[in-house]
């Protein structure tokens, strides 16, 4: 039996990038310990936030979501396998059931790392704190993605040799019985208990809220049980057929790997799959000004490539709580708009700045040898940045708006102000980068840190403003000082990069 | 005694090559390129290579992997500085006129990375607004250079579908958007196949007899001997031999039926064994630290 090696060969592959640097390490760290930051909502469960994150998990549809994403991949993907294992595993005597247990046992790896890693310390809190509550929680939450990711990959196997119609029929059941307490409750408003038990996830959230009752602990138990059986005997069924000459070849995803074997992998994937949604958006009609040109030239990009549905999914998510504090004038999180605003400035300018980086980097020898001057360029860069930015800063204020009733436009102005700050920086970033011909995630927390430092000043002078009950004329100076930097700093990076790029070897 | 035979072939070399500069003609020349140094990380790519060529030529870059063929082209092209030397393209010193040069070149790379996520048509437009060519004159070529590299059918498909010899057709018609009078052609027919490379030489041809020079950087020998007027043969980072086929049998004392291969081997072999001296390497070094 090769599960093993093949299990294994897949692992390596997969944390392979933490033996190339000590600089991985320091991330898998920060990673982990991100974790920690749901202690204050888990244990301040008598106030406000610790409400919102108990409604969260227990009455709001979020546990859904992921197991319900799960099985809708099913309906929009193939079966997969990398490339190495297509050239190198498939040559071979490898039956297929033995690929599928190996493959289903490193995607359920995957899921435990990716769970497990951020919640390790919270785990440890919560378990030391007696919170077991929450334990026998986060344990749910993973017997739920495990079986999602079993019927996943069964159902993408299931699709290549019956009829696509029928098993994409039976998907779309199996995720409306994953769905019904929550379709049924908020639809219909219908709240009987038996509801959930159509359901393997409400099944789960009964027998958490059953507590040691054993008359009651045994519908949802059972419930769970028929689940499991079913979703092994699909297993089964699909780990008998021959789905290896189907399979998809795609790149393997590797855990921190910014290697630029990997990244180019990944762009020419993201482009066969992404290019077919993109808004119709051509080159050919550019403006005649050659800024515009270069920004419309990237905006172009950023839209083939998806990576405007990856920053627009980031928004949402970020916007999450929003929606579930609507209407309860919660003011914590009408007071977060400026934070929410603030790390959407920071954190987006690097995403993006990283995006161009890895889909560009091949195609700067164009820039070199042939543009009749690089101040264009750079301008242009900038300007798409903010082309980018701005509007996603404004949509994320407008939901704010929309579900709080309340909006600052003190916030938005100094939001905008770190928008042009962190854009000028993120040209300058992105250019040092290709410089140094460094892709490492320790490239990566460095330009963070600076992102950071960059928006201090302004972040700064915002607090001074809502902090103390200022006259009228102190806060024009504050606002008159933020603009002074603005401008500095984004002339001096402006004028940095064109010098960068003009000394830059490709 | 060896030694002493190889010295006095390399002396042969160089005198050959001062020779060719004594007679090279400036009113002629459109790239000339003198001592050249370039390393990366310590490592010597160019160790003071020279060549020139001139109007209406094709020059051959000849030489093994790793010989300097592609730096030599990146630093002319202004991708990679160079530690010392001169390169004038066209009249133009590089130094003190970096872009001014480049509105008259072609360039085609070793390898065809070309933005994936534009079509056909909008990589054609990309790179004529770059280069300032203006609107309509811009549109009129590019159509009449699609319909020429028989990729009119492909206009709208993203370069990303296209086949490595249309991507290659593609990255060729971008280099002929300005009418250049210096194409740059670093090993441009690796994996097209016979038929695309056959229509390519034409066209280089035809560039050729309106007045167009030529670098082909290239390891095919086949392609050189037939292709090129004079081949510049390149070793660890030397011009160790220029020529024509007859001028080079001469240089590496070798018979009338002798082929490029058997010249190529013989004058690689001997300048194998010549490199820069310790004090030189010292001065290099010491000049690379002050450029950083």
């Amino acid at each position: 039996m090769a599960i093993k090696e093949i299990y294994l060969m897949r692992l390596i592959a997969s944390f392979g990038s933490f033996r190339k640097s000590k600089s991985t390490i320091l991330l898998l760290l920060i990673y982990s310990l991100s974790g920690l930051g749901l202690i204050p909502l888990i244990l301040s469960e008598e106030g406000t936030t610790g409400n919102l994150f108990t409604q969260m998990i227990l009455q709001y549809p979020v546990l859904y979501l992921f197991p319900t994403l799960f099985l809708f991949y099913s309906i929009i993907s193939q079966i997969s396998v990398i490339d190495y294992e297509r050239d190198f595993i498939f040559s071979t005597s490898v039956k297929p059931h033995e690929f599928f247990y190996a493959k289903t046992l490193y995607d359920l790896t995957m899921i435990l790392f990716v769970l497990f890693l951020p919640f390790f310390f919270a785990f440890v809190a919560i378990v030391l704190l007696l919170k077991t509550f929450y334990i026998v929680f986060f344990a749910i939450i993973f017997l739920v993605l495990s079986l999602s990711v079993i019927l996943e990959n069964s159902f993408k196997v299931l699709t290549i040799f019956y009829k696509r119609s029928m098993v994409r029929l039976l998907i779309v059941f199996v995720m409306l019985a994953f769905c019904a307490p929550v379709i049924l409750n908020f639809t219909f408003g219908n709240t009987s208990r038996t509801v959930n038990l159509i359901s393997p996830i409400g099944a789960l959230q009964e027998f958490l809220t059953s507590g040691a009752n054993l008359p009651e602990v045994v519908a949802p138990v059972t419930s769970f049980f028929i689940w499991t059986i079913f979703s092994i005997t699909l297993f089964y069924k699909a780990s008998r057929l021959n789905f290896l000459p189907f399979a998809q070849v795609v790149p393997l995803r590797a855990a921190f790997d910014t290697s630029f074997r990997y990244q180019v992998q990944k762009q020419q994937y993201l482009l066969s799959r992404m290019s077919r949604f993109s808004i119709p958006i051509h080159l050919e009609n550019a403006p005649k000004s050659k800024v515009m040109f270069y920004a419309k030239e990237s905006l172009v990009r950023t839209l083939r490539f998806g990576d405007i549905y990856g920053l627009l999914l980031t928004l949402i998510f970020l916007n999450l709580p929003y929606f579930f504090v609507g209407n309860s004038n919660l003011e914590d999180f009408t007071q977060a708009g400026f934070p929410m605003a603030m790390f959407f400035a920071v954190f987006f300018p690097i995403i993006l700045t990283q995006l161009w980086i890895t889909e560009f980097v091949d195609y700067f020898w164009i820039i070199k040898v042939f543009a009749s001057e690089i101040r264009s360029y750079i301008i242009g860069m900038f300007s798409w940045q903010i082309s980018i930015f701005l509007p996603l800063m404004l949509i994320s204020q407008a939901i704010v708006y929309l579900l709080t009733g309340s909006i600052s436009f003190d916030t938005i102005l100094f939001s905008t102000l770190l928008v042009i700050v962190n854009s000028s920086f993120g040209v300058y970033y992105g250019i040092w980068t290709v410089k140094r011909k460094s892709f490492t995630p320790y490239i990566f927390m460095m330009g963070m840190l600076f992102f950071v430092l960059l928006s201090i000043p302004i972040i700064v002078m915002n607090f001074i403003g809502r902090l103390f009950v200022l006259p009228q004329l102190y806060s024009v100076i504050l606002m008159f000082a933020s603009l002074v930097y603005t401008m500095i700093a984004t002339s001096a990076f402006i004028f940095l990069s064109i010098k960068m790029f003009e000394s830059m070897e490709v | 005694m060896l030694g002493r035979t190889l010295n006095c072939a390399i002396i042969g070399v160089n005198k050959m090559l001062n020779n060719a500069f004594g007679k090279y003609d400036q009113s002629q020349a459109t790239l000339y390129v003198y001592n050249l140094w370039k390393a990366y990380d310590g490592v010597q790519a160019l160790n003071g290579l020279s060549l020139y060529m001139n109007k209406g030529e094709v020059l051959g870059l000849l030489g093994p992997n790793g010989s300097g063929k592609t730096t030599t082209i990146k630093i002319v092209l202004g991708l990679l500085k160079k530690d010392e030397g001169v390169v004038n393209v066209l009249g133009y010193d590089i130094d003190k006129e970096p872009y001014e040069y480049k509105r008259l070149i072609g360039y085609v790379p070793e390898s065809s990375t070309i933005p994936e996520y534009l079509s056909t048509y909008e990589f054609l437009y990309y790179m004529g607004r770059i280069r300032d060519i203006k609107e309509p004159a811009l549109r009129s070529r590019i159509d009449d250079l699609l319909s020429r590299f028989n990729l009119a059918e492909k206009k709208k498909a993203l370069v990303t579908s296209l086949s490595k010899g249309m991507k290659q057709k593609l990255v060729f018609s971008s280099a002929l958007l300005q009418e250049p009078k210096i194409l740059f052609l670093d090993e441009p027919f690796i994996g097209i196949d016979p038929e695309g490379q056959f229509e390519l030489k034409l066209i280089i041809k035809e560039l050729v007899q309106n007045g167009c020079s030529v670098l082909l950087s290239t390891h095919l020998l086949d392609l050189a001997e037939r292709f090129c007027d004079r081949v510049a043969i390149v070793n660890k980072g030397r011009n160790v031999a220029t020529g024509n086929l007859k001028e080079l049998k001469e240089l590496a004392h070798l018979g009338k039926d002798t082929t490029l291969e058997q010249i190529f081997l013989t004058l690689t072999k001997e300048s194998a064994h010549v490199e820069a001296s310790p004090s030189e390497h010292k001065r290099r070094k010491f000049l690379g630290f002050l450029n950083r």
